[in-house]
């Protein structure tokens, strides 16, 4: 529905979307890989903005993880609460975990919002609306960016030396951002629909890091917990992201692969009902 | 080039009023458009109302369409359906062309960060890659006239200086389709008049298409003009026929010539009765008087005054449907000044030709002491007459001249 820096005929009428059929999908990518640059635009606008008038500045990204970190660490010290053995060390493996939950949990978080809070861009400007999406979510992952170098740090502080498979990371971590893009685009649009959406999203991510292995390694034993852990899908992502850091390969592929494919699944799913409902919900935002 | 860039043909958009309801329908298209249903749209559901209805207009290149109506008329709606923020319900909109929206200046602008950096931000948003911002930077700067301001905060700009960086950014493109929606009329003078010399460069190579409630700029920019009323649309190739359309519906809501009407005692004199009369026939009170372009026409007034004034000066303001002041007549340009008689007098002042353009107007009457200047009677906006005659122009009044040709 962009007519943005092309020299062709553009038309609007209704049902586009009923006539187009399997025809819309080029149109998506085509109208996403023209906005890129935008996208890069609004990252770095969000980012600029956001760290520009505190003074703790950047640092305030790896606070919240390292504080709870800390809290984790004590806890197990003092075993309040009795966790199992780790193929890390324990701080190294708390603050992984916690990173990556942070990618999924404040990216989600972000997209969920991002469209209630465009303003008058939604309502007055032409763009693909995606774009909203995707750049709430850069900002999450430039904070997990620096939690690289505090991840380096900890790793140098205990002694901890891993493997070179820990250079897989990133790459294993795409298809969890393809599950970030999906759940956010399907919850962005209900979000504008049922405001509340973005307040029980917030109680569900508290939740949902204790029903993740990121401060406690997968159980391993039958009951109920051992349930929930299973068929979450980002259990098998932080699995295997340490597995590649510290042992060398994975030790649950099959977990691994299907939360891939869950992703991805999550992702063109999502976009999809996206671009359907889309329209019709920014007319009545 | 003449080719036709828009094209709109039956576009109709409807929104509903219910919050709840709105909700609910749009469930409703959200499942026919996954069912593969069309959406077939013949009426409206209940609580829904039409915001567009069968507009249709073509708009070629180097042509200005002016957009005019009163508020709530569907103008914006229309350029958010031309833009392509919203799609319509009924009809078809086909665009060759990039567009360029000047909507909503300062769309995505981040009041925490600098001028410069905003206007890529801007630029951006607007379709902008980052290497024609790298190319028309200076020219943006330059024409915002911002100088060293470009690099502080924007949350420190003044809502001129705001309005002035938008518009540099938003009118530095040359799009083919350029819409603007309200955006002339702000800043200073001598910003308003670059704006409006931009706008003019960019008709030569575009299709401008604008919303104004501003009939002077109208009549100086458009070469068309669209009046919505209610959501429908009706064109005119002739902008003063559509500008006088507008300007009608508000005598027929509001009654604009009624106002101030009655008791003005603000000095020792009244003005009782004012009455504007062709010298043809005599005028009805109580029907609307038309006095022909170029013909005769008397103004007359009736009053009485209080105190002992000897010389009196009176001036007659014509006001248009605007109450904009289109003529004035004073009669300290004629050689005597008026004596005042001590009773109820009558002033008829004779015109020659009537000179203003065709419309409504009205007239603004006051009555002054010639010593001391100050006013003794007023009267606004009194004795609504009609010009008629052929519109050509523009909405101005003209003046007769002899024509003389002769071989140099």
């Amino acid at each position: 529905m962009s007519s943005r820096g092309c020299n062709r005929v553009v038309v609007y009428e209704p049902d586009y979307i009923v006539k187009a059929g399997i025809l819309v999908w080029s149109e998506m990518v085509r109208e996403l890989a023209i906005s890129r640059e935008l996208i890069w635009r609004l990252v770095i606008r969000d980012i600029a903005a956001r760290y520009r008038q505190s003074v703790l500045g950047v640092l305030w990204a790896f606070l919240a993880p390292l504080a709870l970190t800390l809290v984790f660490v004590w806890i197990k010290g003092k075993n309040v609460i009795p966790i199992g053995d780790t193929v890390m060390p324990y701080p190294a493996f708390v603050f992984l975990g916690q990173m990556i939950w942070l990618l999924f949990s404040r990216g989600v978080l972000a997209s969920t919002v991002s469209l209630v809070g465009a303003g008058t861009m939604l309502t007055r400007i032409s763009f693909p609306r995606e774009v909203l999406i995707l750049s709430a979510t850069g900002q999450t992952v430039f904070e997990f960016l620096i939690h690289i170098p505090m991840l380096a740090l900890i790793f140098f502080w205990i002694g901890f030396v891993p493997k070179w498979t820990i250079l897989f990371v990133p790459l294993a971590l795409i298809p969890l951002l393809f599950m970030l893009f999906g759940i956010g685009f399907f919850l962005s649009v209900i979000n504008a629909v049922i405001r509340d959406i973005a307040g029980m999203l917030g109680i569900v991510m508290t939740l949902g890091m204790f029903a993740t292995p990121v401060f406690y390694p997968p159980p391993s034993t039958w009951p109920l917990s051992f349930w929930i852990n299973y068929v979450n899908p980002i259990s098998g992502i932080i699995r295997a992201c340490r597995d590649l850091a510290s042992i060398g390969y994975m030790t649950e592929p099959l977990s691994y692969f299907s939360s891939a494919l869950f992703g991805l699944l999550a992702f063109f799913v999502g976009w999809r009902i996206f671009h359907v409902i889309e329209p019709k919900v920014a007319e009545r935002v | 080039m003449s080719d036709i860039v828009v094209k709109v043909q039956g576009v109709s958009k409807r929104f509903c009023k219910n919050l709840k309801r709105t909700m609910f329908y749009g469930l409703q298209d959200i499942a026919r458009n996954v069912a593969g249903l069309s959406l077939k749209i013949n009426g409206l559901r209940p609580g829904e109302f039409w915001s567009v209805d069968n507009v249709s207009f073509d708009l070629k290149r180097g042509e200005c369409l002016g957009v005019i109506g009163p508020n709530g008329a569907g103008k914006t709606t229309l350029l958010s359906l031309l833009s392509g923020v919203i799609c319509p319900d009924k009809g078809r909109i086909e665009i060759r062309g990039r567009v360029g929206a000047l909507i909503q200046i300062g769309a995505g602008v981040h009041p925490m960060l600098t001028g410069r950096e905003n206007i890529y931000v801007s630029g951006a948003i607007l379709g902008l890659s980052k290497k024609e911002i790298d190319e028309k930077f200076d020219e943006i700067v330059g024409f915002s006239e911002l100088g060293d301001f470009i690099d502080t905060p924007v949350k420190y700009y003044s809502s001129g200086m705001y309005v002035r960086l938008g518009f540099s950014i938003a009118s530095a493109v040359k799009p083919d389709i350029l819409l603007l929606d309200e955006v002339l009329a702000v800043g200073d003078a001598g910003f308003r008049t670059k704006s409006l010399n931009r706008v003019r460069e960019r008709m030569a190579s575009s299709a401008v298409l604008f919303v104004s409630h501003s009939m002077p700029q109208v009549a100086r920019l458009a070469t068309k003009v669209l009046v919505m009323r209610s959501g429908g649309g009706r064109l005119y190739e002739n902008p003063e026929r559509g500008i006088n359309d507008y300007l009608e519906t508000f005598d027929k809501i509001q009654k604009i010539h009624e106002w101030f009407e009655g008791s003005n005692r603000i000095g020792p004199a009244q003005i009782r009765q004012i009455g504007v009369s062709s010298c043809e026939r005599a005028g009805d009170v109580n029907k609307e008087v038309s006095i022909e372009y170029g013909k005769p026409f008397r103004i007359s007034i009736q009053g009485c005054f209080e105190a002992d004034f000897s010389d009196l000066e009176l001036h007659i303001q014509f006001v248009d449907g605007e109450a904009n002041t289109v003529q004035v007549f004073n009669s300290a340009l004629q050689k005597e000044p008026i004596r005042n008689p001590d009773s109820p007098f009558r002033v008829n002042v004779d015109f020659e030709k009537m000179l203003l353009f065709p419309g409504k107007f009205s007239l603004n009457i006051s009555v002054m002491d010639v010593v001391t200047q100050r006013i003794l009677a007023r009267k606004w906006n009194a004795a609504p007459f009609r010009v008629l005659g052929p519109s050509y122009g523009g909405r101005y009044p003209r003046i007769f001249g002899q024509l003389c040709v002769d071989a140099v």
